[in-house]
Order: C-alpha cells, then sequence, then structure tokens
C-alpha cells in the first residue's frame, strides 16, 4: 500500500485496512439483503423518509403514494403528470371543466370503492382486476387537490384569455390535437426530471462530492470496490437491471386497463398524452433499495472510515432512510410514487435473475417475471422449458441464442447429448491476453436432427461473456475444425481470430 | 487497431468509410444494436472520440474512432475499441432445418 493511514473526521487516507474491510463486507451484506428484501413495506416509514427527501431539496412534501409494483408506479405516473400537467396549461375553460368533472367523477368512484374494500379484501380477485384498482387508487392520491387547482384556475381562465389566449391557447391545441410529434414538448415538461434530480443532487450527489472531497483516490477506490462493487455486482442483475427493464416493456406495451383509467382522469383525447407520459417514468425514477450500491460505499466511509464531521450527512439520512423503504420511486414536484418491494425475488448461483419453480420476480398485484439464468422468457415459453413440454430439438430451434443457451443450462448438457447423441469430431483452445483462461472450442456431428449429419459448435463467448456461459449453435456442415467454424462465424481467419483483441474498459 | 467481438456484434478494421453513408449526430451515448430480449450494444464516449455512420441499405454502421470508446453490454464485459476506422458486422450461425446462414440474435 504504501501511503500513510490517515484517519480524521474529515480527512481519509491510505488506502483501507484489513480490519475496515471486514467491517465493509458486513455493510455490503446488509445492503445486499435490503435490496433483496422481500418483505412489505409500511406506509409511515416511506412518508417520513420522502418527506425528508424532499425538504432536503427545500421541496414542499408531495402527495406520497405507495404502489405494490413498478408496474403501477409508472402507468399512475403518466396518468398523474397528464392530469398535473393539462390542469396547469390548458388556458380553456371547457377543458378545465372537463379535467375537474374527469377527476372528481375519479373521487367519488375511489371513495366507493373504498367503503366497499372489505369485500374487496376479501375477494380474490384477477390479476388485472388488482392492477387496473392500484393504478386508480395511485392516480387519484398522487392527484389529490388538482380539481381545486383547475376549479380555480377555471374561473380566471376567461379574464387571462382575453390577454394571453393567442400564445397559450397554442398549448392546449397542440394537447388536443394529440399527435406524438405535436405534444412532445408538452410530454417533456410534463415529466421533467428536475424533482428527481434536485433531491438527488441535494443528497446522494453532495455525499458523493463530499467523499471525494474528504479521501485520496486509493481510499475511495479501495472502499467503493468493498461496498458498492460488491453490493451492485451481487444485486444490480437482478434487481434494479431487471425491473428497469420490465418497468419499460409495461408502458411501452400499455392495455386496455391502462387506458380505462386514463379516460377516467384525464378524457378520451389526452389517453395519448398520459401513455406519452408514462414512458417517460424514467426521466424522473429514483432506484430506492435497488441503488443499494451507493448506500453501501456512503455508509461505510461515514460509519468504517470515520468521516462524520462532512457537511452531506444530515441531507443523505433522508436518502439513505429512502433506500430502506421501498424499491422504485417517481418523483414529481406534486406527488411522489413509491413501488413495495416484490414479495418473490430469485436468483441462481451467480445472483442472476432465476427461478425454475414460479416467477423469479412477483409483485402483490400479481406482476410476474420469468428469468432463467438471467434471461427473460415469457410465461408460456418457460412453462415449455422447465415442465420439459419441448424437446431439446425444439429449444434448438429457438431464435435467440441467449434464452436457447439459458434453455439448455435449466435442461442440463446431459438431457442434450442423450437426446441429440452428438460425438466430438474437433476441439481447440486459444490462448489471448488478458484472458487467464484458454477460450474453448469443441465441434460435434449429430445426427437425425434432419435428413443429413449436422455440425454443432459448443464453446465460450470471446469477448469474455460476463455470463461464463457455454453457448451452443449450429454451423454449416462443411467444417472439420472447430476453429475454423467459429472464425468464420465472425467473417475471420483462424489467424485473425486468434489475434482479436480483448482489452477491458 | 483492434478486432472486437462483443458477443454478437463484431467490430472489424477496414481501410476507409464507404461514401454515402448517414452520419449518426453522436451525442456520448448510441446503440449499435438492440436484442431480442431487449439487451443493447452501447458506444460510450466523449461527444468528439467518434464518428458513427449508418448503412441505411444493411443497418450496419461505421466507426471512425479518434480516441478510444467503450462499447458495453448487459451479458458481457465493456471492451475498448482503440482508435481506427471500423465497420460493424454480425456473428452469423447455420439454421440446419432451413439450410442456410443467418445471424445470430441475442
Amino acid at each position: 500500500m504504501g501511503e500513510k493511514i490517515i484517519r480524521t473526521t474529515k480527512r481519509a487516507e491510505g488506502g483501507i485496512t484489513e480490519e475496515e474491510k471486514k467491517k465493509m463486507d458486513a455493510i455490503s451484506k446488509k445492503w445486499i439483503d435490503i435490496a433483496l428484501r422481500t418483505s412489505p413495506t409500511d406506509y409511515k416509514d416511506v412518508e417520513d423518509s420522502i418527506t425528508r427527501l424532499y425538504a432536503a431539496a427545500d421541496l414542499s412534501k408531495p402527495n406520497i403514494v405507495l404502489v405494490p409494483s413498478p408496474r403501477v408506479m409508472a402507468w399512475a405516473y403518466g396518468i398523474s403528470s397528464a392530469v398535473w400537467y393539462l390542469s396547469k396549461n390548458i388556458q380553456n375553460e371547457a377543458t378545465y371543466r372537463a379535467i375537474a368533472e374527469a377527476t372528481d367523477g375519479a373521487t367519488y368512484e375511489v371513495t366507493d370503492e373504498a367503503t366497499r374494500g372489505a369485500t374487496y379484501g376479501a375477494t380474490r380477485r384477477a390479476i388485472a382486476e388488482a392492477t387496473r384498482e392500484a393504478t386508480y387508487r395511485a392516480t387519484y392520491r398522487a392527484t389529490a387537490g388538482v380539481t381545486d387547482e383547475a376549479t380555480r384556475e377555471a374561473t380566471l381562465g376567461a379574464t387571462r384569455e382575453a390577454t394571453r389566449g393567442a400564445t397559450l391557447g397554442a398549448i392546449a391545441e397542440a394537447t388536443y390535437r394529440a399527435t406524438l410529434g405535436a405534444i412532445a414538448g408538452a410530454i417533456d415538461r410534463a415529466t421533467n426530471g428536475a424533482t428527481a434530480g434536485a433531491t438527488l443532487e441535494a443528497t446522494a450527489g453532495a455525499t458523493r462530492g463530499a467523499i471525494a472531497e474528504a479521501t485520496r483516490e486509493a481510499t475511495n477506490e479501495a472502499t467503493r470496490r468493498a461496498t458498492a462493487g460488491v453490493t451492485a455486482g451481487a444485486t444490480d442483475g437482478a434487481t434494479a437491471g431487471v425491473t428497469d427493464g420490465a418497468t419499460n416493456e409495461a408502458t411501452n406495451d400499455i392495455n386496455k386497463i391502462f387506458d380505462d383509467v386514463a379516460r377516467k382522469f384525464v378524457g378520451e383525447k389526452n389517453i395519448s398524452f398520459a401513455r406519452e407520459c408514462s414512458k417517460r417514468w424514467w426521466n424522473n425514477y429514483q432506484g430506492g433499495n435497488m441503488w443499494a450500491g451507493f448506500c453501501s460505499y456512503a455508509e461505510a466511509m461515514r460509519d468504517v472510515l470515520g468521516l462524520t464531521d462532512l457537511d452531506c450527512w444530515e441531507k443523505y439520512k433522508a436518502w439513505e432512510d429512502s433506500s430502506k423503504i421501498g424499491g422504485f420511486r417517481v418523483m414529481h414536484e406534486k406527488f411522489c410514487i413509491v413501488s413495495d418491494f416484490p414479495k418473490t425475488l430469485s436468483v441462481d448461483d451467480r445472483n442472476r435473475a432465476h427461478s425454475t419453480t414460479g416467477p423469479s420476480h412477483e409483485w402483490r398485484d400479481g406482476w410476474k417475471l420469468y428469468y432463467l439464468h438471467g434471461v427473460k422468457f415469457e410465461e408460456q415459453e418457460w412453462r415449455n422449458i422447465v415442465e420439459k413440454k419441448i424437446s431439446i430439438k425444439d429449444i434448438m430451434k429457438i431464435p435467440d441464442i441467449d434464452k436457447r443457451t439459458a434453455a439448455l443450462m435449466v435442461r442440463g448438457v446431459e438431457e442434450l447429448f442423450d437426446e441429440l447423441k452428438p460425438k466430438k469430431i474437433d476441439s481447440c483452445a486459444v490462448m489471448r491476453d488478458g484472458n487467464p483462461n484458454p477460450l474453448e472450442y469443441e465441434l460435434y456431428e449429430v445426427e437425425e436432427l434432419t435428413d443429413q449429419t449436422e455440425k454443432m459448435l459448443r464453446y465460450k463467448c470471446a469477448s469474455f461473456d460476463k455470463t461464463g456461459n457455454w453457448y451452443i449453435k449450429w454451423v454449416d456442415p462443411k467444417y472439420t475444425s472447430a476453429l475454423e467454424a467459429i472464425a468464420d462465424s465472425h467473417h475471420l481467419t483462424k489467424e485473425q481470430y486468434k489475434l482479436t483483441t480483448i482489452k477491458q474498459a | 487497431m483492434n478486432i472486437i467481438l462483443h458477443g454478437d456484434v463484431d467490430i472489424l478494421p477496414v481501410d476507409s468509410i464507404p461514401e454515402g453513408l448517414k452520419k449518426i449526430n453522436f451525442n456520448g451515448s448510441y446503440v449499435v444494436r438492440h436484442g431480442e430480449s431487449g439487451n443493447k450494444h452501447i458506444i460510450t464516449a466523449e461527444r468528439t472520440a467518434v464518428d458513427i455512420y449508418l448503412d441505411e441499405k444493411t443497418g450496419m454502421h461505421y466507426f471512425k474512432v479518434n480516441s478510444a470508446v467503450e462499447i458495453s453490454h448487459e451479458q458481457h464485459k465493456t471492451l475498448v475499441i482503440t482508435p481506427g476506422i471500423y465497420k460493424e458486422d454480425a456473428e452469423t450461425e447455420y439454421n440446419p432445418f432451413e439450410k442456410m446462414l443467418r445471424k445470430v440474435q441475442d
């Protein structure tokens, strides 16, 4: 290490000691557990920490809403941000009245539904109904107060229109036109990330900066590797990464449930607007417990290296607490919608999202995701594989090589060899700079798959695949050399293939 | 220059960039290819580090790398592309049922 160890309440230099490393391991373990939490959260804890998070950025307490899943979060966010935007920007009395009436209607229905809560609670409903209700209730809560504002604005609107109707009326027209290109600017403004950015900067951002100033690179980097690196490495793939992708898919594949709820709040003409707002959920989101890496790093800096006198910690506490009490959240000036933790979150021995006995992820509104070794499948695809409803031959026909590989890993090479009975005819190993292990390639003959002898290549990915999987693909039956087969599939000669550079970032 | 094999995306050295390609407005991050399962090969760099051109007929790209850039993907480790001129190509595999080559999808 060389550098002298310096520890004061405002300064840490000299790398980290073995004892500190052990304490950091415990912190990483704690945050890994938080990232993988599956027990439900408590609304009071959510309300408390989110209120403090907004206050840290000098923002007023918003309507704070707890929802069962990131899908409901994104959908309710889209509709709610559309309601708030339209209520503020449409300078047309009739439109104001329509929004106010629509929101009032939603209010009455939600109140009515609430009185029947016991019945709802006792009755096991279809997932669609649960999602519809959750989105509806969340939007209602997130838009509380908008009716008053809209009505007040409608009264003032007549006077305003006389003086500035020409300019502002254009916004309303653009919204009404409901063509995506014309309303793109409105969508951006309705979903802009100022709130998420301000809270992030006031808490975690300020902490990152204060820590950087208080440490030297060796200490900072060693701590980061021991905490954020370990925590994120163990969880990101199955938490933030999976949730991010699935939520995006959910907003890009909006269905009738969303439209039904949106119609009640923003009217038929603005459903498209609400849909587009929903797709921008990521403009304004923070990862909650699924961004556990930074929290483990900051905690180690404060509690292990002892940087307790930095100015950042008081505000950072709101961020830290908010990371413990919920999953993804969207932050809007008027509302904050927080997703509860999933009730199921399964990973394989390398922490990739994975389950062969049920969904790898399931949230309490019934939203489910099916993963095998980090690869997402539709439920029926997943069932076909784990319940052995499709043969190895059919698995080998799956076009996506990642899905094919994950499916084969579940079914096992033994089954593949039992069914196809491949005969190895060549193998080779290639060493490259930067890779301590040889890359291996095996070429097999397979009979009885088609009307001729086919050739199958088994290999590990040349780009140091993070997954470390063995891949299997078919190659032209003309090949007799494994190396020639793999090189040719990348349009290279055998000699070029051996020279491929694998310099890692 | 180096040869980069990044999963199903090959980045191969070439002598020059053909005429008539569409220049991409690179703002620091660019998705070279989307996979069927939602994963993406992304080039990340300073705005001036790379000029990217799209061959609209084939959907493949050419790259003039001025200073080192990184290519990342959810399933593959992040690799460095050193300065030089490159073209994008695709790993292929054989389909024994249709008796023809196709691009690998991931």
